[in-house]
């Protein structure tokens, strides 16, 4: 129904799989039975004569004892596949990432330093380790077909791990319920073969990828970082003012103060998005992007804000 | 007491609304009590049939994120706090404890009466929260209300919360009048093991309202303190924990799950028996068993937290623990089945619906497994898979079994008879509604769809469709046997005293009963599950 793409996953679909079983099973026994019973001891008439059974010590205590050798036997295997999905494995390299939850989109930061949104680039074969926290409420971060879930909480790390068997792409979802946009809080995993990796590691390319212009790149950005989520392109009201024709706008702030939307204004919004509160929206609703974005991306979406124009 | 033979009056005397709202008549509480969280139900019940109307398709069809997302809160808030935790004691409990214990009374009718006002207080408090633009002040935090969101987030979390503060009140005062009630009021010979089973289950309801609904009376009143006051105890940025927040939450709403589903069980117990005309099987099993469900129902909130950042130690502990709570569960269904057993069984529209419960139930039951797993329910943990589950246990579990129990008690409150044939027509198109509405559910769940999702990937459409489309039965099923209940009150056949020829106090009286219940106080010299006996006279 759905595929396994770590080892341990797979893994996890045998307990599955068993416990599957003995639901099954027990399913079926008991309802049979509930049906044979109706069905068999069905009035006939009024003068039906029914057996003075009041219970019965010995089958008490059996269909007592039974289930609890069950449960325990489910609870054991279930503990001991858990814990190798929930721990890396001890003396093996792992290479960690950082993930940072917020509404909402996910941040990505790799050890070399690089950077991405929304969609997390990883070597396949190898054990990832996510650190993991939210700069604003409680996310989820879930990998279906790794069968690995966990609360991105603000102020505590929390982590997860797995080991991609083959390249490919998996989607991930937030699991815990933040907000409007919680149901658009999705992103890929792209598990990359050796070479693609060592390519994208050194280049941020993909191989066989064109670099892309400062426009293209900005326009990128915008969506993949959730900016998209918040700030429409088409003059619409959502979370946060549209950026239709944002460059060059004067407005004012909650604070009374006017302003003119320029370059610096845009890239202190984005680092450091409470300092000034526009007039008509919340305070704390945007995220800060400070560390997440380099100046130079910074640089590309102020690029690319210039051009929503109307016309 | 009784120096001359009362004329018969039924307790639905004298009318007018008046009499009513100052009653402390136990039966007329009940049904007062009935009226009210059967109109939440229904709202609640548009509420979901509004968010399945969305989800027929992915992408925006009838309201957008937002107002999905209050349409969620709104039905999970309404049928939790204002529908299922007063649900089935507040109404056939209050109605019947008295009866079948045989009393004139609850032991405090004032305290009751006062329950009652606590209740439509605190409802009214929480619509109180619909007043203003649904835009920015409608209810968007989900009926958990977790922390940091309902501390951001601009809309009525203070009504809410303080309407369920309130609404908590009613609950202990129902819980604690119950427990002193089966203490102190029952009929001479009523000795603890002659009791319905039905007041056992009530009496550990009870005890769990009593002892859980301060955490999150304590619960809320911090959350609404740090909104107002920024106290900073669940505010990450004040160096709070916001996972406080949710063990707090989950320490009094695991308890909860079992107010909703002991008295369901209790009455199923009763129902059984009557119509197999034959004892309960493994009575002793059945009542103890209550009780331990209750106590263990107490160690087993982390199970809500096993993907919260809790360390490794406590989520395999409390997985241990919720295993413990399937033990109990599973001995009260082999003796519901063990009590058909060689018996006479016959299938008027109560035993469907109890047979109904005991098949839907083991869904429910069995459903929990994976769940209590750790290794499974890593993935499972806030998918549609855990939706389907506890909406088997609530609305296959709970809502069949009061539907039941309002039919089988129904020519008692009300001394009329339904249409049996509609009522069989209710019984099974709310059957394949639901069953319709939550099978695929387990299926996405399954599959990795997240809950609380206004909008979804094409790959989950067609489980969603299916769903949608058994939800529209599924509510459909409901304007048929309600219909057909309000029907009877009108233009129903009168009622014999005891059309099912229970052997139980409650109908051991005229329907509708009078206002004190019986002429003379009974005296009990049997257990109340005596058909086997009952045949050999
Ligand atoms: C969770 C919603 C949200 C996200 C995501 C978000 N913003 Fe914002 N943004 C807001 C809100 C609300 C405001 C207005 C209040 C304020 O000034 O903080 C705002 C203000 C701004 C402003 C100032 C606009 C003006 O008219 O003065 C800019 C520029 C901006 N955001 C850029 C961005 C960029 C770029 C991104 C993505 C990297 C982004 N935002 C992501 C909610 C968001
Ligand atoms: C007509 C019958 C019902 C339908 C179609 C229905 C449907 C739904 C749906 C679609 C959700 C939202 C799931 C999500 O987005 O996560 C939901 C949530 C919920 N339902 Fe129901 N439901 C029904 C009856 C009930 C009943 C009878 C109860 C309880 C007595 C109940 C209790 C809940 C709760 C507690 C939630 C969780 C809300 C939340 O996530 O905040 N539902 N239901
Ligand atoms: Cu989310
Ligand atoms: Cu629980």
């Amino acid at each position: 129904m759905i595929s396994d793409a770590t080892e341990v996953a797979a893994r996890v679909d045998m307990v599955q799989i068993f416990i599957f079983g003995m639901m099954a099973f027990w399913f079926i026994a008991c309802n049979a039975v509930l049906v044979y019973f109706m069905l068999r001891y069905r009035r006939k008439g009024p003068d039906d004569k029914v057996a003075n059974i009041k219970g019965n010590h010995t089958l008490e205590i059996v269909w007592t004892v039974i289930p609890c050798i069950l449960v325990l036997i489910i609870f054991y295997y279930g503990v001991v596949v858990w814990k190798d999905l929930r721990v890396p494995p001890k003396d093996e390299p792992v290479y960690e990432i950082g993930v940072t939850g917020q509404k909402w989109s996910w941040s990505f930061k790799y050890p070399n330093g690089a950077t991405t949104g929304n969609e997390l680039i990883v070597p396949q074969g190898t054990n990832i380790k996510l650190n993991m926290i939210s700069s604003d409420v409680i996310h989820s971060f879930f990998i279906p077909e790794f069968r690995v879930k966990e609360d991105v909480i603000p102020s505590m790390y929390t982590y997860l791990w797995f080991n991609a068997k083959h390249a490919g792409e998996y989607n991930i979802f937030c699991t815990e319920y933040c907000g409007k946009d919680h149901s658009h809080m999705l992103g890929k995993v792209r598990v990359l073969d050796a070479d693609n990796w060592e390519n994208w590691e050194k280049t941020g390319l993909m191989l066989g990828e064109e670099r892309l212009t400062p426009l293209e790149n900005g326009e990128k950005l915008f969506a993949d970082r959730g900016c998209k989520g918040c700030h429409s392109v088409d003059g619409a009201k959502l979370v946060g003012p549209t950026m239709l024709d944002a460059f060059g706008r004067s407005a004012t702030f909650a604070s009374g103060e006017a302003y003119t939307v320029d370059d610096n204004y845009i890239a202190n919004s984005i680092k450091y998005p409470n300092n000034q509160i526009v007039a008509g929206y919340p305070a704390n609703q945007m995220p800060s992007f400070d560390g997440q974005l380099s100046d130079s991306e910074i640089s590309d979406i102020i690029t690319y804000i210039k051009t929503i124009k109307s016309e | 007491m009784a120096h001359e033979k009362t004329e018969y009056r039924p307790y639905l005397e004298p009318k007018g609304l008046y009499n009513w709202f100052w009653t402390v008549d136990h039966k007329r509480i009940g049904l007062m009590y009935l009226y009210s969280i059967l109109i939440f139900f229904l709202l609640a019940g548009l509420c979901a049939l509004g968010v399945r109307a969305e989800l027929f398709y992915p992408g925006e069809q009838i309201v957008d994120h937002h107002g999905y997302n209050v349409l969620f809160t709104l039905h999970g808030a309404m049928m939790v706090f204002l529908f299922i935790v007063p649900g089935i004691p507040a109404t056939l409990g209050n109605f019947l404890l008295p009866l079948m214990i045989g009393a004139k009374d609850v032991a405090f009718p004032r305290l009751n009466i006062l329950s009652f006002w606590v209740y439509l207080l605190g409802a009214i408090v929480v619509l109180g929260s619909l007043v203003g633009p649904p835009g920015s002040s409608w209810l968007d935090t989900g009926w958990t209300f977790y922390t940091p969101y309902s501390i951001d987030s601009s809309t009525g979390v203070i009504p809410v919360t303080l309407g369920a503060f309130i609404l908590g009140f009613a609950s202990i005062l129902t819980g604690m009048n119950f427990i002193v009630t089966i203490h102190r009021m029952r009929a001479p010979g009523m000795t603890w093991h002659r009791m319905p089973l039905f007041v056992w289950s009530l009496y550990s309801a009870s005890l769990i309202q009593v002892l859980a609904t301060p955490v999150i009376a304590i619960t809320l009143l911090l959350l609404i303190m740090e909104r107002v006051l920024g106290i900073g105890i669940f505010d990450a940025g004040m160096g709070g924990d916001p996972v406080l927040f949710e063990n707090m939450f989950w320490f009094y709403s695991h308890p909860v799950v079992y107010i909703m589903i002991l008295p369901a069980m209790g009455v199923v117990a009763e129902i059984l028996p009557v119509f197999a005309r034959k004892p309960i099987f493994g009575y002793r099993a059945i009542a103890y068993s209550s009780l331990a469900i209750a106590l263990v129902s107490f160690f087993v909130w982390g199970h809500h937290l096993f993907v919260s950042g809790m360390s490794n130690w406590s989520r395999w502990i409390f997985s241990l623990l919720t295993f413990a709570v399937a033990i109990p569960t599973a001995i009260k269904v082999f003796n519901w089945i063990g009590t058909l057993y060689k018996g006479s069984v016959s299938f008027e529209s109560p035993m469907l619906y109890a047979c109904g419960f005991i098949f839907l139930f083991t869904i429910a039951g069995l459903t929990g497994l994976p769940l209590a797993t750790l290794a499974t329910d890593v993935h499972l943990h806030d998918t549609y898979f855990v939706v389907a589950h506890f909406h088997y246990t609530m609305q296959g579990g709970t809502v069949v079994a009061l539907v039941g129990g309002l039919h089988f008690w129904w020519p008692k409150m009300y001394g009329r008879m339904f249409n049996e044939k509609m009522a069989q027509v209710g019984f099974w198109t709310l059957f394949i509604g639901f069953n319709a509405t939550f099978i695929p559910q387990f299926i996405m769940g399954y599959q990795g769809m997240p809950r609380r999702y206004a909008d979804y990937l094409g790959e989950f459409h067609d489980m969603h469709f299916l769903s949608s489309v058994g939800a529209m039965v599924n509510g459909l099923a409901y304007f048929i046997i309600f219909g057909n209940l309000i029907w009877a009150v009108f233009k129903g056949k009168r009622a014999a005293a005891n059309p099912y020829g229970s052997l139980s106090l409650e109908w051991q009286t005229p329907s509708p009963p009078p206002l004190t219940n019986f002429d003379e106080i009974p005296t009990v010299t049997d257990w109340t599950y005596g058909y086997g006996d009952q045949q050999k006279a």
